[in-house]
């Protein structure tokens, strides 16, 4: 009289079987989906430089002892006298700002700084860095550096110094370097017609020239 | 009367023993000898300045969350009261700066890194000593 157990059992967990295939599949297609739109996006502003086929990238030089490195996969961009310029894409924030940065790296004599900023306003309207090694602006010896990381098709910046005097420098594989000590500031045309104005002397004009006392603040 | 199986347990537990101790010892010798990753300390708030506290560092980070610019500085302690500004970097808005250097016998240079703002902001520093400055 009484029917099988099984035979009730084996349609139901085939249900169930069938259902959570359903829901994984479902789940796959939204993640892919998802992550297609993301490379879409990043496609349409990734600076030039982080698109290159491998083969022809410089992946950051095995550094020789006693010289500051960039960061694994950092990109060798540029090299300008003595100076090596490397960009990353897509690096997590060094002081924990949240978010994916894109750097602008250089390098002389065991010395070198950087400059970060959020991916997409990098690839927006660019990122300037204004460096001075050897000393505090203005000491004897001391070298100031302007390093930039520019969007595609920004094909020069123009520096004009201290005295008035306007000049081009051109832009490679959206990296560029200039060593002036007498730079006051950096302009450039984004392909859509904006000009970007970085002032070197306010923001060098932070500068301490003594140093605070260690881990005090004002 | 100590049994031979009793004796070759003994020699087991003592060769595992010294075993134990050679890999602590290399492992303690691959070590670095002091690994510096910190924050600059005082700095919640709105500042101008904020200082690490002294240590040995090859690499210096700031940001402004404020975004009113930032500029880092890694100060070499010369001894005496005296120092060096090895490298500053600057950066508008809420960019990130940061100094890297290897310099010297073991590459870290004694002294402190240091952030400032031209208008008082919320300023955030770290600074470290990895052989990578990331």
């Amino acid at each position: 009289m009484n029917k099988p157990r099984s035979s009730k059992i084996v349609p139901g967990a085939a249900l169930l079987a069938i259902v959570a295939a359903g829901i994984g599949l479902l789940v796959t297609a939204a993640l892919a989906s998802s992550d297609t739109a993301k490379r879409s996006t990043a496609s349409k502003t990734e600076l030039a430089i982080f698109s290159q086929p491998p083969a022809l990238r410089h992946l950051a030089r095995t550094a020789a002892a006693g010289a500051a490195k960039p960061p694994p996969g950092a990109i060798l961009a540029a090299v300008v006298g003595e100076t090596e310029l490397y960009a990353l894409h897509n690096a997590s924030s060094a002081v924990g700002a949240g978010g994916l940065t894109d750097c602008v790296y250089h390098f002389t004599n065991g010395l070198g700084g950087a400059a970060c900023g959020p991916t997409s306003e990098v690839e927006e309207s660019g990122i300037v860095g204004v460096s001075v090694s050897g000393g505090v602006p203005g000491a004897p010896g001391a070298v100031l550096r302007i390093t930039g990381l520019l969007p595609n098709g920004v094909q020069s910046i123009k520096i004009t110094d201290r005295d008035g005097v306007t000049y081009a420098v051109h832009v490679a594989d959206n990296v560029v370097e200039r060593e002036d000590n007498n730079a006051a500031t950096v302009s450039y045309g984004l392909p859509d017609g904006q000009v970007e104005t970085t002032d070197v002397t306010e923001l060098i004009g932070a500068i301490p020239r003594q140093p605070g006392l260690p881990g005090a603040s004002s | 009367m100590v049994s031979d199986s009793l004796r070759r347990r003994r020699v087991q537990a003592a060769s595992l023993v010294v075993a134990v101790v050679a890999a602590c010892a290399v492992a303690y010798s691959a070590a670095p000898a002091f690994a510096t990753n910190e924050y600059f300390p005082n700095c919640e708030g709105l500042h101008t300045l904020c200082n690490g506290n002294e240590n040995y560092i090859r690499n210096v980070f700031g940001i402004n969350h404020s975004g009113k610019g930032n500029c880092t500085t890694l100060w070499r302690n010369n001894g005496g009261g005296s120092y060096t500004a090895m490298e500053s970097e600057c950066v508008g808005g809420g960019n990130t700066s940061a100094e890297c250097a290897n310099l010297g016998g073991y590459g870290e240079v004694y002294g402190h890194g240091e952030i400032t703002s031209g208008s008082a902001g919320e300023l955030r520093g770290r600074q470290d000593n990895f052989s990578n400055c990331s």
